[in-house]
């Protein structure tokens, strides 16, 4: 039976990823990661609280099994799919909060999440006050469009 | 040549013409003897004085008469020119017409008729001796001796004839009628209404509705419709020039005539252009049943509800009618949009109806919207900046709210635009901001995103990875990190960022769902939609090899190749195991949540039948043949519920109904089978009624079914289906009809007519025989009795239907 990271077993599979249980990000080699698990096996030995992941407190037993994973392509790629991939680039974190500070006063997120402008809109209730009747011939069908067969034949006789 | 020696005193021009025949007998081919006889005829008229030719005129006739069967229309102008001479020849005239009619020159016929009606009139009421004449010619030639081509050509003139004197002749007893009857309609009334439409023909309508009007009081009922269309055609042009009343009694006389439900909608529209209650028009609206779908009507009706102050009833109309009616781009859905869209707050809506009246109207858009343009700019403000600026075209535009409204959407959009690295854009977005805006704080907004634009387009990767981070922790999924990801995506082909959303909704999904938050399923969707695009991308998965390949230093490629194509080929089965196992916990407590995760599953899996085809259906297909079939569908439904569009279950339910009513039907007690029919085909309808909307697989998809290939057999399944239900409809209307209940007759004979053509296109025509082979004869039967309903309605003794078939 091949193991399903991504089963229902009352969890979110992304909190608990091998890379983050032996914390590690996915560039890591096999080396660095056994360098890694063994740091983290000493601590949580030592002080499994001090060291929660997103609240839940880890077990040695965790990071041997993560470790093991991780050295398999399979468990590898398991735990690759459910990281993000490391972004790169020369933006230093002063920037990016000055940036995304700026994507919040032009309302971007607003409008990205389809919640209009910063006023949300309101039904228009009284409308009957601004309807155009000068608009319905437009709208109405052609009154003319209607065709009849001709009332007589090719022999001039009368069509019943 | 017997006859042309014949006559009496030699005198030297007759000589001549004597010689002239002799040599034309001579002649062989008769054209060419006719042809030298006219000759002579025309050479001796041309020389001789009147006393001369008034003496040899018996010649002179023969000499016409013998040219007449094979020159008609010569033969006859040579006699018209004689005849203009000396006067009307009692002696051969007949007979050169005769051969006229039955062999006119089509090229020659115009200035033979002219010639002849000028000939052989003489005095008194203009062409009358003329059309004596022609009458008598006409009776005395031999049955089918007249040439279509005569009877075509003359009728033309006739017709030209009567229609330009029309006033004068309508009632005369001119014998130009007698003429008209031989040749044509033996009666006025049907000649009244060929004129009608001639004149129609020649933009005439003015005398047509005289001349059908006539055709009319005379009994022709085909004038009938055609008189209603000119009346309602006048009626329209009133309304378009404002004349409302006048639109109103035009209209009220068409419907007098023939109703229509175009000319309704007409009437509809004067009488809400001249103001009346909207109770009045919304009680004419209610007064008839609409036999056909009919967008106008239904669009005014929520014209009338807003005017009578039921908004929520005006929506509820304009949701039915863009609902049903196919989307065309017509100014009436146009203005349905926007009306709704502001009756229910959606700009959306507004700016999609707007944009179609801009579309087709340019600058004059809001002379052809509904409503004023104000709430639509100001709807349209907050969804599109770049639509606000075309609607509202003015050189200046209004500062105040609207133009505020438009700088802060167009910012936005430029901030998207230039996360998706489209700069351009963004700067255009920029200057249309700049153009509305008069706030200094937004100018100052302005001119620090104009510095970022390429910063943002550059960097967006790092932006949505910063958004991650709460504290110290990055987590899996943001809201901020998922819409800048999603900006950049829709600019760029990197798989990456496919993945950083994947995860993102994904893990998203995870936490809302372990909360109990309905707000999970959008997440669920978006990540499995990334997840399959992902899955499909195999520059990705070479990447991911690469990397592999590069941190896995102890494995072989093999090994790497083995897990990517392992885990690649699970993928998405493996990212739907979750949704699956909560549509099975969630049918109980909440079954729209589990019939969502099932659509989800189903939406997704490749290959349909692999995960749905359950042991439970096995069951119950063995109880559909074992004739349990109560036990069947009490089993099936639960399934169906939460599955509704899934193939085999439909099959299976659909499978019931055929096959219990096959087994149940007794012709001879119908009545007790039809109504244990509705209760059992009833329940079967519920159920599958979402499977046949999405296929397209109902009585108003137009189109051919969306069902692909592999869905045939439940199609074929599904036609008997809907024939037994049809059928189970018509027998309803036989109850209906002897209760006297016409509404309800009314409705269960087009259930009937709909379902049963709709089980005939399934069947793509294949039934002939046995019950199925009569589905021709159950439509046209409802169909004759629906056509019957109002009559009977008003008066139980005209007709009573008989059923001809149970």
């Amino acid at each position: 039976m091949v193991d399903n990271v991504w089963a229902w077993e009352g969890g979110n599979p992304y909190l608990s990823t091998a890379l983050q249980v032996v914390d590690v990000d996915p560039m890591a080699d096999q080396s660095a990661v056994r360098t890694r698990a063994n740091v983290r096996r000493r601590r949580i030995a030592h002080a499994a609280d001090r060291f929660p992941l997103f609240g839940r407190t880890l077990t040695v037993a965790e990071i041997n099994e993560a470790e093991e994973r991780l050295g398999t392509p399979r468990g590898r790629l398991l735990a690759e799919l459910l990281t993000h991939r490391p972004v790169t680039g020369d933006a230093d974190p002063g920037e990016l909060a000055d940036l995304l500070d700026l994507l919040d006063t032009t309302g971007f997120f607003e409008l990205a999440a389809g919640l209009g402008a910063q006023t949300a809109p309101r039904a228009v209730t009284d409308l009957h006050d601004t309807l155009d009747p000068r608009v319905l011939p437009a709208i109405l069908p052609d009154p003319g469009a209607r065709t009849f067969a001709p009332l007589l034949d090719d022999a001039a006789e009368p069509v019943r | 040549m017997a006859g042309w020696h014949s006559g009496g005193g030699e005198r030297p021009a007759e000589e001549t013409l004597r010689e002239a025949f002799r040599r034309a007998d001579q002649e062989t081919d008769a054209v060419a003897k006719g042809r030298l006889a006219l000759a002579a005829v025309t050479d001796f008229l041309d020389r001789a004085g009147d006393d001369a030719a008034r003496g040899s005129l018996p010649l002179l006739r023969s000499g016409v008469g013998v040219a007449a069967p094979v020159l008609p229309d010569e033969a006859v102008r040579t006699l018209c020119r004689i005849v203009g001479r000396h006067g009307p020849q009692s002696e051969g005239t007949e007979a050169v017409l005769r051969a006229w009619v039955r062999r006119p020159d089509p090229d020659g016929f115009a200035v033979t008729w002219a010639a002849a009606a000028g000939a052989f009139s003489a005095g008194g009421a203009r062409d009358n001796d003329w059309y004596r004449l022609l009458d008598q010619v006409l009776r005395r030639t031999e049955r089918g001796g007249v040439s279509p081509v005569f009877r075509r050509l003359a009728l033309a003139r006739l017709v030209e004839t009567v229609d330009a004197r029309f006033d004068q002749l309508a009632l005369s007893a001119s014998p130009v009628w007698q003429v008209l009857y031989f040749l044509g309609p033996g009666t006025r009334a049907d000649w009244f209404g060929v004129l009608g439409d001639h004149a129609v023909a020649k933009g005439n309508e003015e005398g047509a509705v005289r001349r059908y009007q006539l055709a009319l009081d005379k009994g022709c009922e085909q004038a009938r419709p055609r008189l209603a269309r000119l009346l309602a055609i006048d009626g329209f042009r009133r309304l378009a020039g404002g004349d409302a009343g006048g639109a109103e009694r035009q209209c009220d006389a068409a419907i007098g005539l023939a109703d229509d439900a175009g000319y309704r909608a007409v009437r509809i529209a004067a009488t809400l252009a001249r103001g009346r209650p909207a109770t009045q028009v919304l009680a004419e609206l209610g007064k008839r049943r609409e036999r056909t779908f009919s967008a106008p009507l239904v669009f005014m009706r929520a014209w009338a509800q807003l005017r009578a102050r039921r908004p929520e009833d005006a929506a509820e109309t304009l949701r039915d009618l863009l609902g049903t009616a196919p989307p065309d781009g017509s100014d009436l859905l146009a203005n349905a949009r926007v009306l709704l869209g502001l009756l229910t707050a959606d700009d959306d809506l507004v700016a999609d109806g707007a944009r179609t009246l801009l579309d087709r109207h340019g600058g004059k858009w809001a002379g052809r919207c509904a409503v004023g343009a104000g709430p639509v700019l100001a709807a349209v403000c907050r969804r599109d900046a770049t639509l606000f600026s075309a609607l509202d075209s003015r050189p200046e535009p209004e500062s105040g709210e609207l133009s505020d409204g438009a700088a802060r959407r167009a910012v936005a959009e430029a901030t998207q635009a230039a996360l998706a690295g489209q700069v351009d854009r963004a700067r255009g977005l920029l200057d249309l901001a700049r153009r509305f805006d008069r706030d200094a704080r937004r100018s100052e907004l302005i001119d620090r995103l104009a510095g970022q634009l390429d910063r943002l387009g550059e960097i967006p990767d790092q932006l949505a990875t910063a958004a991650l981070r709460r504290g110290e922790v990055t987590c899996p999924w943001a809201d901020r990190a998922e819409l800048i990801w999603t900006a950049a995506e829709s600019g760029s082909a990197d798989p990456a960022r496919l993945h950083h959303l994947a995860v993102a909704h994904h893990a998203h999904a995870y936490d809302l769902e372990l909360a109990g938050d309905p707000a999970a399923l959008p997440h669920w969707d978006k990540a499995i939609g990334y997840w399959v695009r992902l899955q499909a991308d195999d520059a990705w998965w070479e990447r991911m090899r690469a990397h592999l390949t590069e941190v896995l230093t102890d494995a072989t490629p093999s090994d790497v190749d083995g897990a990517i194509t392992g885990v690649r080929a699970e993928l998405v089965q493996h990212l739907l195991a979750p949704n699956q196992v909560l549509a099975a916990q969630l049918r109980e407590q909440d079954p729209p949540r589990a019939r969502r995760h099932m659509a989800l599953v189903r939406a997704a899996m490749p290959a349909r039948s692999k995960v749905h085809r359950q042991p439970a259906l096995h069951a119950i297909a063995q109880s559909v043949d074992d004739r349990r079939f109560d036990s069947a569908l009490r089993h099936l439904e639960p399934l169906l519920t939460i599955d509704p569009t899934n193939a085999d279950m439909v099959m299976l339910a659909v499978e019931i109904g055929r096959r219990w009513s096959e087994h149940t039907y007794r012709g001879d007690d119908w009545a007790a089978w039809n109504s244990r029919a509705g209760r059992i085909l009833g329940r079967i309808r519920r159920l599958v009624n979402p499977a046949c909307q999405s296929l397209g697989l109902t009585p108003r998809s137009t189109g051919k079914a969306t069902a692909g290939e592999e869905l045939d057999d439940l199609v074929q399944e599904l036609a008997m289906y809907e024939f037994w239900w049809g059928y189970h409809q018509w027998l309803r209307s036989v109850t209906n009809l002897e209760a006297r209940r016409f509404d309800a007759l009314v409705e269960s004979l087009q259930e009937t007519v709909a379902h049963c053509r709709l089980a005939k296109r399934l069947s793509e025509n294949r039934w002939e025989h046995g019950m199925y082979g009569q589905v021709d004869s159950v439509v046209n039967q409802a169909l004759e009795l629906e056509a019957q309903c109002e009559q009977l309605e008003r008066d139980p003794v005209w007709q009573p239907y008989r059923f001809g078939f149970r």
